[in-house]
């Protein structure tokens, strides 16, 4: 059985009356590029936040790499990337500069760090823009930037809060082969995205949360064949042999009705 | 088929504003950092309130004796300083931006002059502007309870006046706005207005020695200065006193004039913006990239090679306390009110100095013969630690959205803090150096007594400011933006540093009492050094706690800095 690299157990954030994330329960094993899932709202980004230090839970514990992240939060730090919903960049420095404050934050060498800037920055096609600051940049160019920034120290583990949002075509795509790379070196990726299609394309197991609580989870396989068997109890039209996109999971799974019946029914006064 | 709804008229449109403001305030206390931060507003707000009624009073009594002593001049000389005062200070002490972006509501079908009308409504939230029509009503009231008879010339004069300043601020701000859209404009404005600043701090200087000539000058220039807005309310009341009806209302006439005029100038700044004008600075164009690179070759995850090494090539700073004072180094350079802050010091001691240098023949009491000789270099440096440690209690403020970088990364808070205070500190004593050569080359070099006491209270001062700083930092942060002057740290972190600041300045006095008037000079040094020596453990502790109180803290700390 595969090592996990990310395990969370009855986690969960309130915030006032809001719970937004309840009781979520995740293994995500070494290797994996794996796709989290929801609705607006559902709770995406306060999990990962919870995942990576930048938000304490109101209860339940955050493993990476076997080492808890409380207790080693250090430690686990220096283990994992991050891409947060903010980007987190220090708009009024260069990109070269950022990125070697970053390595070196992350404790490379400064000659390490200088060389892998250079290299994320030539990779990026930041290279020409490397002295512009960064509040200079477009939202894209921020974007590629704070994956640079997360990668710079090599991390097993790399959390992507919405790394597509903004990025050009080329630029994605350069940024997905070397997510692929990364995954076939034996880093565990996490990413959560709205772009359905580039979910289904990258990432080999999938977990679905709504309302804060996860509603499914396992491998794109799984999860069709789940639906499928749901279907058919319901007496539905989906047969297990059929090959049903993530999108028509994602849709059977978080609730296809609800959106036929609000789109038929609901603001009958709009034009 | 629904039909749209009816478009509710301007005065409902800027109630619904007003709520909505109200309601944004409401709601901001329900996070408990607000609810704090109101409590120290409250205490700014009545420092405002201080000044407005205060200054009413001083006003109100100095237009009953113009008043009645019929010297009308002064009259409009004080309307002058209240003109000044009304635009000059909201430039000086808080803003270079109007703090209200009006284009946030062009989204909504908004008339013109709904949105004109809103625009200068937010004009009188300005403290300076409520102070400014409240040093109008005094003199009105002053000048009425002086001479009766007066009461409604007083009244239409200042009141056309009121509206005049108001509209002229508006004017004058919406086109700084306009100017200031670049960062690289609004960063050299901002440095031209403090240097401004600086400049006026001569001014006493340059009228005790050119006092004659200057009023002569003014006097000369009489016919200019009375004729423009300014001062026309009182040259129309001071028309209306002799009665003059047709001269005085003719003067109100040009003051209406003027106040028009303003509003139309006004009026193309905000038809510009009610058009979609877009001030922000253009981001740059995604490049297109040229072609997908070879993927194996740029891939860069080959492992993490770790290293303590520091890049300042000492082992005395670890990797991250280096970068983080690395950062700090290129944040001060690009942040135009920071390398002000560097500066603006060694400016003022040249001030104090200056004087003596610009008395023709004759050397008048100095800052240096005051006190004693010796005794200015430890006034300088203590006029530099005052100014210099500005920034201390919220030094986290331009992190921005980076802050989420310092609570990712595999770095402990302390070793953050520890960075910034190391680059803080060594601006001070940069600063130091450099008024020991000012103090040394304009006067003489102090004793080596003097200099050792004067440093090691430095270093105590420096500690109490730094550990103080750290706490507050991480407690009350607060969000600035760079090359702007309208912010403010919490009220509360102000109050507190405030209070420090009294306590740090009394425990230094009182050691230099009990030391020079009970023992010696010798034995200064011995205690600001035993001082120091307990400020730096404090110091340690608070440093070492930073870690657990911003994960503590993180949170609101997030809140604040990355929203």
């Amino acid at each position: 059985m595969p090592e996990p690299a990310i395990v969370a157990t009855g986690l969960s954030r309130h915030f006032g009356n809001l719970v937004a994330v309840d009781h979520v329960d995740l293994r995500v094993d070494a290797g994996q590029f794996f796709g989290f899932l929801g609705p607006n709202g559902a709770g995406k980004s306060t999990t990962i936040r919870m995942m990576t230090g930048l938000l304490a839970p109101s209860s339940g514990r955050v493993e990476l790499l076997g080492l808890d992240l409380e207790a080693n939060a250090t430690e686990v730090k220096r283990q994992i990337g991050v891409v947060p919903e903010g980007l987190a960049l220090f708009d009024r420095l260069t990109a070269s500069e950022y990125l070697n404050f970053v390595g070196q934050m992350y404790g490379l060498d400064r000659a390490t760090a200088a060389q892998r800037t250079e290299e994320l920055l030539d990779f990026m096609d930041l290279a020409d823009r490397r002295k512009t600051l960064i509040v200079d940049y477009s939202h894209g160019m921020k974007k590629k930037l704070a994956l640079a920034a997360a990668v710079i120290h090599g991390p097993r583990i790399l959390f992507l809060d919405e790394p597509f949002e903004g990025v050009d075509a080329i630029a994605a795509g350069t940024l997905k082969a070397m997510l692929h790379n990364m995954t076939a070196r034996g880093a565990t990726i996490f990413l959560t995205s709205h772009v359905l299609e580039i979910v289904e394309r990258l990432c080999s197991h999938l977990a679905i949360i709504h309302k804060g609580r996860i509603i499914a989870q396992g491998s794109l396989d799984e999860l069709r064949a789940g639906v499928a068997a749901a279907a058919h109890v319901d007496g539905g039209a989906v047969t297990p042999d059929q090959k049903l996109t993530l999108e028509e999971i994602f849709l059977a799974i978080v609730g296809q009705e609800g959106v036929q019946r609000k789109s038929e029914e609901e603001l009958s006064w709009l034009r | 088929m629904a039909e749209v709804g009816n478009l509710p008229g301007p005065a409902r449109q800027l109630w619904l504003v007003v709520a909505v403001r109200w309601q944004i305030f409401r709601n901001g206390m329900r996070s408990s950092s607000e609810a704090v931060h109101a409590i120290g507003s409250v205490a700014v707000g009545l420092f405002y309130t201080l000044l407005a009624l205060g200054g009413s009073a001083i006003v109100g009594l100095g237009s009953f004796v113009i008043a009645q002593t019929r010297n009308w001049t002064v009259l409009a000389l004080l309307l002058w300083g209240i003109f000044l005062v009304w635009h000059l200070a909201p430039v000086m002490v808080s803003a270079m931006n109007p703090g209200f972006d009006g284009r946030n509501l062009l989204r909504f079908p908004m008339r013109f002059s709904t949105f004109f009308a809103l625009n200068i409504a937010y004009g009188i939230a300005d403290p300076f502007a409520v102070a400014g029509i409240l040093w109008h009503a005094a003199m009105c009231v002053g000048v009425s309870i002086a001479r009766p008879d007066l009461f409604w010339w007083a009244a239409l004069a200042l009141g056309v006046s009121a509206i005049m300043n108001l509209l002229f601020n508006r004017l004058i701000f919406s086109w700084l706005e306009r100017i200031l859209a670049k960062r690289l404009v609004r960063e050299i404005v901002t440095s031209f207005f403090v240097l401004l600043f600086v400049g006026l701090q001569f001014s006493g200087a340059i009228l005790r020695r050119e006092g004659p000539a200057v009023r002569r000058a003014l006097s000369d220039s009489a016919g200019v200065w009375s004729v423009l807005p300014p001062a026309l309310a009182g040259t129309a009341i001071e028309r209306a006193a002799e009665r003059d009806s047709l001269v005085a209302l003719r003067t109100v006439g040009l003051l209406a004039i003027y106040s028009v005029a303003f509003a139309a100038f006004y009026a193309i700044r905000i038809r510009a913006q009610f058009t979609g004008e877009d001030l922000s600075e253009s981001a740059a164009p995604a490049r297109q990239s040229p072609a997908a690179k070879r993927i194996a070759a740029a891939s860069p995850v080959r492992g993490a090679p770790v290293s303590r090494a520091s890049i300042l090539g000492s082992e005395i700073l670890s990797a991250p306390v280096a970068a983080i004072f690395i950062k700090e180094l290129r944040y001060f350079y690009r942040n135009s009110m920071l390398m002000m802050n560097m500066f603006l010091p060694l400016i003022f001691i040249a001030f104090f100095i200056l004087p003596t240098s610009m008395q023709r023949g004759q050397r008048a009491p100095s800052f240096f013969s005051r006190f004693g000789g010796d005794f200015a270099y430890p006034a300088a440096v203590a006029y530099i630690a005052m100014l210099m440690m500005n920034f201390c209690p919220n030094n986290l403020a331009y992190e921005g959205r980076g802050i989420e970088r310092l609570y990712l990364a595999p770095v402990k808070f302390r070793d953050v803090m520890l960075g910034k205070n190391l680059f803080h500190g060594a601006l001070l004593a940069l600063e130091a150096v450099f008024a020991l050569v000012l103090v040394s080359v304009m006067g003489h070099l102090p004793s080596a007594v003097i200099i050792l006491a004067t440093w090691s209270a430095l270093l105590f001062s420096a500690l109490v400011d730094l550990a103080a700083g750290n706490w507050l930092s991480l407690q009350f942060p607060r969000r600035f933006e760079f090359g702007v002057r309208r912010q403010r740290p919490s009220g509360l972190t102000s109050i507190i540093s405030f209070g420090i600041f009294f306590a740090k300045m009394l425990v230094i006095a009182g050691a230099a009492y009990l030391c020079v008037w009970l023992v010696g000079l010798w034995l200064l040094p011995v205690a600001y050094i035993a001082l120091a020596a307990a400020a730096l453990a404090a110091y340690r502790l608070i440093l070492e706690g930073t870690t657990r109180q911003a994960i503590l803290q993180r949170d609101a700390i997030l809140e604040q800095l990355s929203r």
